[in-house]
């Protein structure tokens, strides 16, 4: 599996969509799709930091970095740069 | 104020310390003098019970059922583990920081054995079990109708977790079956003690780590420029208790977030924003922006990582810590539509 696959997954198993049938894209904004509540928010971020072994500063956290799956996986091609 | 930080929860040991003998080896085993009285007193203080014991789990579950105390113990870890490890299962299902536990153990290497492990632990010999009623950390300042359901309230949890364990369909379906009610409402005298005991309590989804007692809440509730709001949740295995807090200082331009807590057992139970949402609708009603202070205490970074997930952004950061958070409210999570929800007029 790529990094982006990874993501795309763990959002996949753990976003609390209502809408059944919904699907979403890598572009797609996982804020305005699904409920993102506050427990999904924490696991989101410390699985890039596990998965991807980083670090995320206080100045990255921040809803455009993890809108999407292609904005997560920018920030962690950044990161890793 | 105290700044001693409260036991959450008592382990105990079992042979040598909770009775005397040794089960294995067919001893008469009786119980040590007082203990009951011990945990039934800290029961009623909030306080929770576990157990950590090298032993065969059916024998002492049957010996602790005879004596009639499994009611009290939550998470019960008896097995062959080293004693490290049975700590550190009993922290995770519980959910507290580990220098919240006591350990009550009548074998000296074993309490070090933790101690070693566990750095933050307080570990206690056995033979000091007459100490333990008037230990300052077991003397919590108030005792709440919160604290006194504590160790029930705890048990329904696991009666949740195994029923989500066992639910077989997506998430949302499971959260729906639990009929949740989230009631929000202004905080009245009669809720000040529990919520002291919020600020103390709370560490990981507290925005400041700053604890207020009973005087200073009671001033902000009778003061024209504050908001002091307190929320509780329902669900089909029992009352949830009041689970968070919020205090807002309503300026000329600004509501002002002065203090955010929610409580880390209803997290997993997709609840932790609601709060959040209400406080985001009021101000953009108003006409006003919305800022919050937020501290770095060490242990609150879940929280700071919710607020900034929710569209707040840092706007002063005095460089000791002190940041003010501002949110533009053009994005505001809508409540979710499995659970019922009330709010104040």
């Amino acid at each position: 599996m790529t990094g982006l696959d990874r993501i795309r997954e763990f959002i996949k198993s753990e976003l609390i969509v209502f809408d059944k049938g919904v699907s979403f894209g890598d572009d797609d904004n996982i804020f305005e799709l699904g409920l993102v509540d506050s427990l999904f928010a924490i696991q989101l971020v410390l699985f890039v930091e596990e998965e991807f072994d980083i670090d995320i500063l206080d100045s990255e956290l921040n809803i455009d970095n993890f809108s999407s799956v292609n904005r997560i996986g920018e920030l962690v091609r950044r990161k890793k740069g | 104020m105290t700044n001693i930080k409260e036991i959450k929860c008592v382990v105990w040991d079992l042979d040598g310390t909770l009775w005397n003998g040794v089960l294995l080896e067919g001893d008469t085993i009786w119980l040590r003098s007082d203990i009951k009285n011990i945990i039934q007193t800290l029961d009623r203080r909030g306080i929770l019970h576990s157990i950590a014991s090298k032993n065969d789990r059916d024998a002492a579950m049957e010996k602790i059922r005879d004596f009639e105390l499994d009611e009290y113990f939550l998470y019960p870890e008896i097995n062959w583990n080293a004693k490290s490890l049975s700590i550190a299962k009993i922290q995770a299902n519980l959910d507290i920081n580990v220098d919240s536990i006591m350990l009550i153990d009548d074998e000296a290497y074993e309490r070090d054995e933790v101690q070693s492990v566990h750095p933050e632990i307080t570990c206690v010999d056995a033979r000091d079990c007459n100490t333990l009623l008037a230990h300052p950390r077991l003397n919590p300042r108030f005792i709440t109708e919160d604290s006194a359901r504590r160790r029930r309230m705890y048990t329904e949890q696991q009666g949740r977790t195994i029923a989500e364990e066992e639910f077989v369909g997506p998430r949302d379906e499971f959260l729906a079956s639990l009929h949740m009610r989230f009631t929000i409402g202004k905080a009245t005298e009669n809720d000040l003690r529990r919520a002291e005991e919020l600020t103390i309590r709370t560490n990981q989804l507290n925005t400041t780590g700053k604890t207020y007692d009973y005087d200073e809440l009671k001033v902000l509730i009778n003061s024209p420029r504050h908001e002091l709001y307190i929320c509780e949740l329902q669900d089909r295995y029992g009352y949830q208790g009041k689970i968070g807090l919020a205090l807002i200082e309503i300026d000329r331009d600004c509501h002002h977030l002065k203090l955010f807590i929610m409580s880390c057992r209803v997290m997993s139970l997709g609840v932790g924003t609601l709060l959040l949402s209400y406080i985001m609708n009021k101000a953009r009603q108003s006409g006003k922006k919305l800022r919050a202070d937020f501290k770095h205490t060490g242990r609150n970074r879940p929280m700071y990582i919710t607020f900034k997930m929710s569209n707040f952004r840092e706007a002063e950061d005095n460089s000791v810590g002190d940041i003010v958070l501002e949110n533009d409210l053009s994005i505001i999570p809508p409540y979710p539509p499995y659970l019922e929800l009330s709010v104040p007029d």
